[in-house]
Formats: structure tokens, sequence, C-alpha cells
């Protein structure tokens, strides 16, 4: 039988994304063992997050301050726009050091099955920024699966008549791949969009 | 366990978990089915792009007696239907289509009538044809396929041949001027026609004819309100896909 406290804790701990209820009574043991100051560390730093972040208010993206620190970097190139899907996926552009352009937080995908139709995300926010006239550039970073793929040509749409240059990110092989493992959908999107050398 | 293999059109990928998938996928002889397939949300999985909605594939699954879920070990590519989805109004078509073969195809329950449909209607999308012709076609097979779009041929009640103006009644199919009740819907004889040639003819050559706008709008009104008439509801992707296809 397991203690109540600690149940409770297993059970709040599974509730996260990718935990199970193994790996939750894991978790739970293991801060149980750890001392009582890290565990507050933690406690603190979750509440803090709560407390202190939100959405930026023009990208979407999560932020202590307003706007958010790239939207507010005047480093940055303000004409080239990068649509991503989540505010979790900016870290993963950021990550190439290639991009200095702005984002947009779309804030979900287009899943007509998971009743997520365009009103439910924020497509809006993009027009919205690309009719302000500073936008040259939207670059398109939606996951390469059908619901991205939808999202994006919805975007696309949504831009058309706009003096705008809409782009998709590109498909391809991954780097360190073995071509020979390689899908005929990510082939052929990878010599579709070949490139001189 | 030994491994089953059968050929398959996908109808949904559900991310699950962290690098998971839950896949709903129609096979010829057992129906719908659901399966796991470990680690396909990574971008360098070993199921590539085959898992995606409405690709036909070849499948190899493990399945344990006590559990609903099958274990997809592999997934060949046979044929993608990524190219038909580079289209916004092509590609909710597919979801939508998907969405119809879900809903009305029993889990475990032979289906070759319907994959062979799926089947075909995938390769007019793939070939460009019109795309509301090729969801009509869908939704009119789909019902009648599911049992739901009756005869155009004998009266539903009394077996009679059926005479002009088709009467369709929501509630038993169409029905001849003696047995239809107050009530019934009257098919105009040109819709009529149209649903003669969609139900005698394949949907590369149905959605390649002349249809006059109006009277695909009233065949497809009458498959929706039979649909919603069985289901009570409208299917999710329904709303956004005529709102792309109407501009």
């Amino acid at each position: 039988m397991t203690a109540a406290p600690l149940a409770n804790l297993i059970n709040e701990l599974s509730r996260l994304p990718g935990i199970g209820a193994k790996s939750a009574s894991r978790l739970a043991y293991h801060l149980l063992k750890r001392p009582a100051v890290e565990a507050e560390a933690l406690a603190h730093a979750i509440l803090e997050v709560k407390e202190k972040i939100h959405r930026c208010g023009v990208c979407n993206n999560m932020t202590d301050v307003e706007p958010c620190s790239i939207c507010s970097d005047a480093r940055r190139d303000p004409s080239i726009l990068c649509v991503v899907e989540e505010a979790f996926n900016i870290p993963t552009v950021e990550a190439t050091r290639d991009f200095r352009g702005l984002y947009h937080v779309l804030l979900g995908s287009l899943s007509p099955l998971k009743g997520i139709g365009p009103d439910d995300i924020d497509v809006a926010g993009v027009v919205r920024r690309a009719r302000s006239g500073s936008i040259r550039e939207v670059i398109l970073a939606t996951n390469p699966n059908v619901e991205g793929e939808t999202t994006a040509l919805y975007v696309a749409q949504q831009l058309r008549g706009l003096e705008v240059r809409v782009t998709r990110l590109a498909f391809g092989l991954p780097v360190g791949g073995d071509l020979e493992y390689a899908d005929q959908v990510t082939m052929a999107k990878a010599l579709e969009g070949r490139r001189e050398i | 366990m030994r491994p089953d293999r059968s050929e398959a059109i996908i109808l949904q990928s559900i991310p699950s978990r962290e690098r998971d998938k839950l896949i709903v996928f129609l096979t010829p002889e057992k129906g719908k089915r659901k399966g796991w397939a470990y680690g396909a949300r990574g971008l360098r999985n070993r199921f590539g792009a085959a898992l995606e909605p409405l690709a036909k594939v070849e499948l190899v699954f493990l399945e344990k007696e006590s559990e609903e879920a099958v274990r997809i070990e592999s997934a060949s590519m046979i044929r993608s239907a990524f190219p038909a989805q580079q289209e916004l109004a092509r590609s909710l078509a597919a979801t939508y289509i998907a969405e119809s073969v879900e809903t009305f195809v029993q889990a475990d329950d032979p289906s070759e009538l319907v994959y062979r449909l799926l089947d075909r209607i995938v390769e007019a999308l793939l070939a460009g044809r019109p795309v509301e012709p090729i969801v009509a076609y869908a939704e009119v097979w789909i019902l009648k396929l599911g049992g739901v779009f009756a005869s155009i041929r004998h009266c539903a009640i009394c077996q009679k041949p059926l005479e002009r103006p088709l009467r369709c009644d929501i509630r038993g199919g169409f029905v001849c001027s003696g047995c239809a009740e107050p009530g019934v819907t009257l098919i105009a004889n040109r819709v009529a026609e149209l649903l003669g040639a969609l139900l005698s003819t394949p949907v590369d050559a149905f959605a390649a004819m002349p249809i006059a706008a109006d009277d695909l709008f009233e065949l497809r009104a009458l498959a929706r309100d039979l649909r919603r008439y069985v289901l009570g509801h409208e299917l999710k992707t329904h709303d956004l896909l005529q709102s792309v296809i109407r501009g």
C-alpha cells in the first residue's frame, strides 16, 4: 500500500506528457531520496514558471517580458517571419544560428479530426503581421506531415494576394542518414528540391 | 506471437506519448485495425512517411489476443498519398474520406470492397481529378457499402421497381409512390441519373464526366442528410472541407 502523499505525487507526475505510471513512480521515489532543498527548488521552479511566463502579445512565444526577447531584439531582421506550430519549435530553429528573422507561433496545427479548425489556431495573427507591410517573406516551418502540410497550405492560401514571399521548409534527407533507408516520399522530395553545387 | 502481414491503407495517424503513434488502418481481410508504431514520431524513424494518412503500405504487425491494438513492426510503402496532399482542397478531401471510412467500417470486419473503393479513390485524387466529384463518389459509396444507401431500382419496403421521380425516405431508403409517407424527399430526375451514373462508373471516369454544379450539390446534400440521420451528427472534417471547396 502506497502512502497517500506519495500516491498523490505519482498520480500528478503520471499526468505529464510522456510519463507513464512506472516512470512517475521512479521519479517520485527519486525525489523522496533527494534532500528537501532540491524538492523545494523544483516546486519553486514550477510555480515561478506558472506565475511569470505568458505568451508574447506579438508572436505567441513563451516569455517573461513583453514583447519577448526575440521580438524586441533590434539586431534581428523584421522582414522575415518564420511560422511554427508550437513555441517549443523555436529553440530548434534557433539552434541552427542561421535564422535571424522573427517568429510567429500558430499554437497548433489544423487537425479537423481533432476538431481543430482555422479559428482555433492563430492564422489571423500571421495575416495581420504580413499585412503590416514590414514583412517581406513568411517561412512556413510547420511539421513535415499531413497536418503540418495542410496547415502550411491553409496559411499560404490566407496570405495570397499580399505582397509577401511565402516559402516552405525543404523536405529532404537527414544529415548523417543513409540513402539506402530513405523512404520514397522523402527521396522524391529530396530530388524535387535538389540544388546545383 | 507470429508476425502477421497485410496490405493496408492508413486512415489516421495519432501522435501519442513522447515518440509513438497510434495508427488506424484498413486491411482488406480484417477491416479496420489499430496499431502502435513505437518511435514513429522521431524525424529519423524507421517508418518514414509510410504511416501518413492514406498511404498504401505493406504492414508487418504482432498481435496479442489480450490487446486491442497490434504492434506495428514495419511498414513498407506501396503508394504514398502525399503528392495529393500538396493542395489544400485535395488534402482536406483525403482527410474527410479517411474519416468517413473510419466511421462506417467496423473493426475486425472483412472490408475488401471498402478497401478497393478507398484504393481507387486515392488513385483518382493522385491523378488530379476534380475534387468534389471524387468526394461525392466517396460519400455515396461509403454509405452504400455501409448498408445505408439502399437500392435505387427497387422499393426498400415492397421491393417493387421504383418509378421516377425517386422518393427518398431518410429513415429507410428509396421507396415507391405506394409506400411513400408524407415528408419523403423527391429526387430530381437529373440528380437520379447522376446517382445512377455514380453507382455504375469507376471513380476516375465519374470524376472526369461533365457534371452540373447544382446536380452535384443536390446529390451531396442527399448523401449528407442520410449520413447525418444515421450518425446523429456530422463528420468532423466536413465543414472545413466545404468552406475550402466553396471558397
